[in-house]
This record gives C-alpha cells, sequence and structure tokens, in this order.
C-alpha cells in the first residue's frame, strides 16, 4: 500500500474481561489521510477498539501506536492527537455550546481567545450561532450531536474517532458531515468511522474493516469486498456475520403476534 | 396507606362505570401510579437514584404523622381553644401548601403518560380522572397523616359537636390549601417560563427544608412563651389577616359568643373557600390543563432563538474574569469553568446543598438568640465576645466545605465524564485545584465575608485573625478532603446513597476539636495571629503540592 509510515499501528491486540476474550489479535496499520469504515455486528468488540484507540480503557495486550508513540507510554500525547465523537452522546447539557466548547478546548490547553473565535466559526458554520448561548437541554438530539462534533475537531486533532456520528441528524445534516468527512479526508486527516449505517459507510469510506467475534475477518476497499458488482455492503455484512445458529428470523416474529 | 385508600375507591366499580370511563385501564392506571410513587425518593431528603425505596410512602407518612403530632401539641398545651385551633390552622394550611407544592409538582408536570398512556387506547376522560384521582388519593393519604393525632385527641377531650365542628374546619382549611396551591399555579404559568417555573419549585422545596427546620427549633419556644403568658387572641390581633382564624372562629360561635368580629369573620371563614373554588373553575382555570400538558412537554421542544447571542463579546461572564486572575493555565480554568457554572444550573445539585448553606444563618441567629437567655442585647453581644463561641460558628460554616466536595462528584449527566478521560490532561491536579478554587470562592468566601461583616461590628477588630485562622484551616480541610475522599472528576458519578458517614463524622469531630481549640486560646492574640498566618503558608504549599498530583485514582470507569 502506501509507502509512508502508518499513522495509527496496532500489533496483535487482546482484551478480556475476565474469562470472555473480546479482542482476539488485531493486527492493523492506517495511514494518513485514510477514511477507515470500521463496521461488525453488536458485541464484536467495535466499541472496544475504540475505547483502547481513545485512551479509555488502559489495560490490554498488543502494541497500539499513534504516530510513532505508544499509547501505553505516553497516553496524554496520543490524546492531543485525537479528536472522539462517543456513541450515546453524553454533553453537560445544562451548559450553553459556547459554555461547553470552552471547556473541552481548556481540557486540550487551548487558549481562550482561540476557542472563541473556533467556537464561533464552527457553531455558525454547523448553523447553530443563534443557539450558541442556550442551555443545551433544549436542544433536539441533532443539536446535541452536532455541537459533539464541533467538540471533536476544535482542537484540529490529526485523527478523528467518529462513533455513530450521524444518529439523530436529519438527512440534510447527514449529507453535510458527509461532504465533511471527506473534505476533512482531503486535508489530510485521518478518520476512524464506526458505524451500523452500512450505507454511509460505503459511500464514506476508502477502507472498510469488518470486524466479528474479536477478530477482523474483512479488509479491504468496498470493491475488493464484492464477489459480485451488484452486491452492497450491507449483504456482505450479513453474509460474513451472520453464522448459523444465531441468524435472527424475522419470520419468527410474525409467528408470534399471529 | 395510599394502597388502603386506592383499594377503598376501587371499590365503587359502578359509579367508576357510571362516568364514563374505562374501568380496568383506570385501575392499573393507578396501582401502577401508586408503585412508582411507592419507589420514588422522599423529596425533602436527600435523592438516592442509586437505591430504589420500596417504601417510601410509609416513610412519608410517618413523617407528616409527626407534623401531626406537633398539631396535636399545639391544641393540648394552648388553654385559649380559639387561639388554639387558630394556631393550628394555620400551621396545617401552610404546611399543606407547602407540601402540595413541592410534592405535587412533578405528578403535575410528569411527562410521562404523555409517551405511555396517551399513545394507546386510552380515552381522555379515563385519563384525566385517574390524574385527579391520584392526586386526590395523595392528598387525603397527606390530611389524614396530618390530623389524625389531633383528631383522636379531640375525640377523647372535646364534646361530640366541638368534633365535628373541627373535622368541618379541617375540610374548610384543606379546601383553602387547594385554592392558595391552585392560585399559585395559575399564576405561575401565566408569568413564568417553564425553566423558571421548575426553578421556582425547586426554591420551594428548599424553602419547605427550611421551614421545617425552623419550626423544629423555634416552634417549641414560641408555644411555650404563648402558653406562658396566657395570650389570647385579642392580644394577637394580626392572626386576624390569616384565613385560618376566620376558619377558627367558629369554635368561639359555637360556645354562645356572638360579638360582632367574630361573626364578620366566621362569615369570612365561610364564604372564601366557596367563592375561592367559584374563582378556580370559572374565572381563572379556562386552558388550564391544556398549558399543564403544554408545560409538561415544553420541556424537550427545542427552545426560540433568544437575542442574547450577540450580547457584547467584550465582556467577559463573571466567572472568567475571576478564573483568569486566579487560576494559571487553561486546564486549571476548565476545572473552575465546569464547577462555577454546572453548580448555579443544576436543579439537583442546588436542591441538595442550598439547604445545607441557608441552616448557616439560621444557625448563627439562633446561637445569638440562646446565648445569654435573659440578657439584654448588649449583654448577649459581650458574652459572645468573652467566651469566644462565635469561633464555633466559623468552624460549623467549615461543614459545607464537604457537603459542597461530595456534591461536586455527582450529576445525573456523569456519563458526560467521558471528556476527561479522551482530552489530554497532564496533570489532572491542575483541573482539581480548579475545582477547588471555585467552591471556595463561591461557597466559602461569601460566608466569611458575612462574618467579617457581622464580626467586626459587633465582636471587634480582634475577631479578624481569628477569621483568618479558621478559614485557613477551612482551606486546608478542603485540600485534605480531595486528595484521600473525593477521588473523582467533577460531576463524573452517578449520584449515590452510601454516604461516607463515619469519614463526615470523623471530620466533624477534627472540626469540633480544632474549634474548641481555638476557643480556649482565642484570647491570645499574638499566638492566634502566628497560627493565622503559619496556616496560610501552609495552605498554599498543599495547594502547589496538589497541583503536581497526577491522581492515579481517577481512572475511567469503564460502563
Amino acid at each position: 500500500m502506501e509507502s509512508i509510515l502508518p499513522l495509527i499501528r496496532i500489533v496483535d491486540l487482546k482484551k478480556s474481561y475476565g474469562v470472555k476474550e473480546i479482542l482476539k489479535g488485531i493486527n492493523l496499520d492506517i495511514f494518513p489521510g485514510q477514511v477507515i469504515g470500521y463496521i461488525g455486528p453488536n458485541g464484536a468488540g467495535k466499541s472496544t477498539t475504540v475505547k483502547i484507540l481513545t485512551g479509555l480503557i488502559e489495560d490490554f495486550t498488543g502494541t497500539v501506536e499513534v504516530n510513532g508513540i505508544n499509547i501505553q507510554e505516553d497516553p496524554l500525547a496520543v490524546k492531543a492527537l485525537l479528536g472522539y465523537v462517543p456513541e450515546n452522546a453524553e454533553l453537560y447539557d445544562v451548559l450553553t455550546p459556547m459554555e461547553y466548547l470552552d471547556f473541552i478546548g481548556k481540557l486540550y490547553g487551548m487558549e481562550d481567545n482561540l476557542i472563541l473565535e473556533r467556537s464561533l466559526k464552527l457553531l455558525t458554520a454547523f448553523g447553530l450561532e443563534s443557539n450558541a448561548n442556550n442551555r443545551m437541554d433544549t436542544f433536539s438530539k441533532g443539536m446535541r450531536q452536532k455541537v459533539l462534533l464541533i467538540s471533536g475537531i476544535i482542537h484540529n486533532p490529526q485523527i478523528i474517532v467518529l462513533d455513530e456520528p450521524l444518529s439523530g441528524l436529519d438527512a440534510n445534516a447527514v449529507i453535510f458531515v458527509k461532504e465533511l468527512i471527506s473534505l476533512l479526508a482531503k486535508e489530510g486527516k485521518t478518520i476512524f468511522y464506526c458505524s451500523h449505517m452500512m450505507d454511509v459507510v460505503e459511500k464514506v469510506s476508502d477502507r472498510i474493516l469488518l470486524i466479528n467475534q474479536g477478530s477482523i475477518i474483512a479488509d479491504g476497499t468496498i470493491e475488493e469486498l464484492k464477489t459480485d458488482p451488484n452486491e452492497s455492503l450491507e449483504h456482505i455484512f450479513a453474509k460474513l456475520t451472520n453464522t448459523g445458529n444465531s441468524a435472527l428470523d424475522a419470520s419468527n416474529i410474525i409467528t408470534a403476534i399471529q | 396507606m395510599e394502597k388502603f385508600i386506592l383499594k377503598f375507591i376501587l371499590l365503587f366499580r359502578g359509579v367508576w362505570k357510571g362516568l364514563g370511563i374505562n374501568y380496568e385501564q383506570f385501575k392499573i392506571i393507578l396501582e401502577t401510579k401508586v408503585i412508582l410513587e411507592n419507589r420514588k425518593p422522599i423529596s425533602f431528603r436527600k435523592r438516592s437514584s442509586g437505591k430504589s425505596s420500596s417504601s417510601s410512602s410509609i416513610l412519608q407518612f410517618l413523617l407528616y404523622l409527626i407534623f401531626g403530632l406537633i398539631f396535636m401539641v399545639i391544641i393540648f398545651s394552648i388553654p385559649d381553644r380559639y387561639l388554639a385551633v387558630s394556631i393550628m390552622l394555620l400551621s396545617f394550611i401552610s404546611m399543606l401548601s407547602i407540601t402540595l407544592i413541592s410534592d405535587f409538582s412533578p405528578i403535575l408536570l410528569d411527562t410521562r403518560d404523555q409517551y405511555i398512556i396517551m399513545p394507546r387506547p386510552v380515552n381522555d376522560k379515563t385519563l384525566a380522572i385517574s390524574r385527579i384521582t391520584f392526586i386526590a388519593i395523595k392528598l387525603f393519604n397527606q390530611v389524614i397523616a396530618l390530623t389524625l393525632p389531633v383528631l383522636i385527641y379531640v375525640l377523647f377531650n372535646w364534646d361530640i359537636v366541638s368534633v365535628f365542628l373541627l373535622c368541618l374546619q379541617l375540610i374548610l382549611s384543606t379546601l383553602i390549601a387547594l385554592i392558595f396551591v391552585n392560585g399559585f399555579y395559575l399564576i405561575s404559568i401565566k408569568y413564568l417560563p417553564i425553566q423558571k417555573f421548575k426553578d421556582v419549585i425547586t426554591y420551594i422545596q428548599i424553602g419547605l427544608s427550611l421551614v421545617l427546620f425552623l419550626s423544629y427549633y423555634v416552634g417549641p419556644n414560641l408555644i411555650q412563651s404563648i402558653v406562658e403568658s396566657h395570650l389570647t387572641m385579642e392580644q394577637l390581633r394580626f392572626l386576624w389577616i390569616f384565613p385560618s382564624t376566620w376558619i377558627a372562629s367558629f369554635q368561639p360561635l359555637l360556645f354562645g359568643n356572638h360579638n360582632v368580629h367574630l361573626v364578620i369573620l366566621s362569615t369570612l371563614g365561610i364564604l372564601t373557600p366557596f367563592a375561592g373554588i367559584y374563582a378556580c373553575t370559572k374565572l381563572f382555570s379556562r386552558g388550564f390543563n391544556a398549558k399543564i400538558a403544554a408545560l409538561a412537554s415544553a420541556d424537550n421542544l427545542p427552545s426560540e432563538t433568544s437575542q442574547l447571542t450577540r450580547d457584547n463579546p467584550s465582556k467577559l461572564p463573571l466567572y472568567k474574569r475571576i478564573s483568569s486572575s486566579v487560576c494559571s493555565s487553561p486546564v486549571e480554568e476548565a476545572g473552575f469553568g465546569i464547577v462555577w457554572l454546572i453548580s448555579s444550573k443544576t436543579r439537583e445539585f442546588k436542591q441538595q446543598l442550598y439547604p445545607s448553606l441557608a441552616y448557616l444563618p439560621i444557625y448563627f441567629v439562633f446561637l445569638f438568640l440562646r446565648t445569654g437567655d435573659d440578657l439584654p442585647i448588649a449583654g448577649k453581644i459581650a458574652k459572645l465576645r468573652d467566651s469566644g463561641l462565635y469561633i464555633i460558628m466559623f468552624y460549623l460554616s467549615l461543614l459545607t466545605i464537604l457537603t459542597v466536595f461530595q456534591l461536586i462528584t455527582q450529576s445525573n449527566k456523569y456519563k458526560a465524564a467521558w471528556v476527561y478521560h479522551v482530552t489530554p490532561i497532564q496533570k489532572p491536579g491542575q483541573l482539581m485545584t480548579g475545582v477547588l478554587k471555585a467552591c471556595l470562592i463561591k461557597y466559602v468566601l461569601p460566608f466569611n465575608i458575612l462574618f467579617l461583616s457581622i464580626c467586626v461590628p459587633l465582636f471587634g477588630l480582634s475577631s479578624i485573625n481569628d477569621l483568618l485562622l479558621s478559614s485557613a484551616v477551612g482551606g486546608i480541610e478542603s485540600i485534605l478532603i480531595m486528595l484521600f475522599i473525593v477521588k473523582n472528576y467533577p460531576f463524573s458519578k452517578a449520584s449515590q446513597s452510601n454516604s461516607k458517614a463515619i469519614t463526615n463524622l470523623l471530620i466533624l469531630g477534627l472540626l469540633g476539636i480544632l474549634g474548641y481549640l481555638h476557643k480556649t486560646i482565642f484570647h491570645y492574640e499574638t499566638l492566634i495571629w502566628i497560627l493565622a498566618g503559619l496556616a496560610w503558608v501552609v495552605f498554599f504549599f498543599m495547594l502547589k503540592y496538589l497541583q503536581r498530583e497526577d491522581w492515579k485514582g481517577l481512572a475511567y470507569d469503564d460502563n
């Protein structure tokens, strides 16, 4: 692939909770400017990978290096390079967007003026300028999600980890965020995109990773993953992860309520 | 108790069906609401969302019963029956009104009905009547608890006509309380925006706990002095303006005292409840239910844009101006800002903290009143000054530090604390000193200024060094609490019920000992100055240490 050094390097990453092994040895090189679509069924180990990458989980075995820095040796240096928009977006919603962004910016060590300038510009760009000084407890889910997206990029990180970033956004906002992702990638940002929305993943990512039961079972561009040109990512996903007994059969539901 | 009332109500199946409601739905809605009510935390005790109680109704009933006992004491110890009934009814109406507002507002504003019941095939009448019936059940429960002791007492001691009259008076008083509460809602809804309205209810709940606290301290004294000085209604003319007195006027009337003003008051007592009901139902209530429904759902609507957005960007908010002058790094400012902002904006936080802050001035007044009971004011001041008793007050105020620090780690929005763990915070200690500074400046400094402005005029300049010493002790205490007890980022834990009672007692004891030691040496002015100076040096030294602390304990709780 690329001749340059990988920005994120994961070698034999394992993580267990008690006897249950969540990640069973993941190996991965991610290069600058790539948009990675990280998909997998519930409980496959997606969130665990993200939590390790963002420094939320510290005890694991294997090596995770970001920009040549080992995350276990210097987690803070890695955190400074990352921007993270978590799933189940939680924020202190009694604050206003300006106050929340000020708080986040300062945790990244940014100066007052820079935070103020960027927050105003970003809020305006996301169409929230008229709500900049309203408490977020009155916001819709989409508006909160936008604030979280802003808080993930306000410090201009090199790598952006997005965990279901489109939840609650309306169709226009989804188009807008998809555009944003490709623009960020053009700027040389690396995007790590986790989602269950296969059609979006298929469109925005230039490399797709499919994780199932703690191992990566598919890795490549959408074209490489297709066995037949009409196949969608949804089909590929179902084919690779629906193994035998765990398969859900919707017709059982119909029988149950009849 | 509510269960019994519910069972009783459900006996009249025919009546409910006759009203055109779906009895099965009515029954299950009420039963579910009673279960929910039984499992919710009691409103003016610390809310412990961690553990749901299963017997809060019984506890609450017992609590009201205790107040009922106090009402009984009023009736039984004041010899003038007119005065006794009038004071008892006044307490009853006030108590009922305040609890109605604080306990029933959540029921009225319950949005869950809208999401859970409204989409199901339940007709409007069934829903409306089950809501009203549920409120009635709560109300009866409360009234029974509050009046039971009085009723039992009078049943054995008064003649039967008076007892019936008292029952009538209690019913009329309940009506007055309902009208009052209704009026409160109507006016609030008309003039206040939703967030403000909920804030007002919070303040009323805080007020309620203060009233309880005050009546605990002042009530017995008041009754005692009324009893000892054989006061009668004639001497307490200010009571005449209260509806409770008008209603109470029936009693002397019954005993054949027909003077003109009693007749006027009694007439007022009968007319007011009915006039009130008429006013509430006919004049004000148009659209009340619609407004209540709108109120309950208004929370989820995006608010209309305010004009505040571009208010003078050059003017920094107060907290930013303070934080930029007391904090040395952005991370420290972040800690300062988050505590300052969230503590002023979170209703639950205020609900838990403000009562304990408000007790302090009350204690202070009480300490003043109790010192040298029979002395004139100048004598009391002299006694406080000479004994150094006022110093105890300073140390008592340091207890708030403990409360504040325990509360700032808790939040309903604790899950939002993930941000601390994905951001590159070099020295968590710096964030925590920001937190510490915000707490001290916001919650401790004002008290010290208050004490200073009270104590210097009263006890002279020599109280300054005492205050300096005690506040430095407070500063050191707060750092120790941070280091050993607060092991979490601000607002990063679910509220929890397992309070560290033993630790709290230890700290209380320690502060008590320190206060006592201070009180014994407070005459040696120079010594106090030296100690105060030393303590401040230690405080700043420890603050520096806290900043460098890397806080291994603040690990991410993965759930």
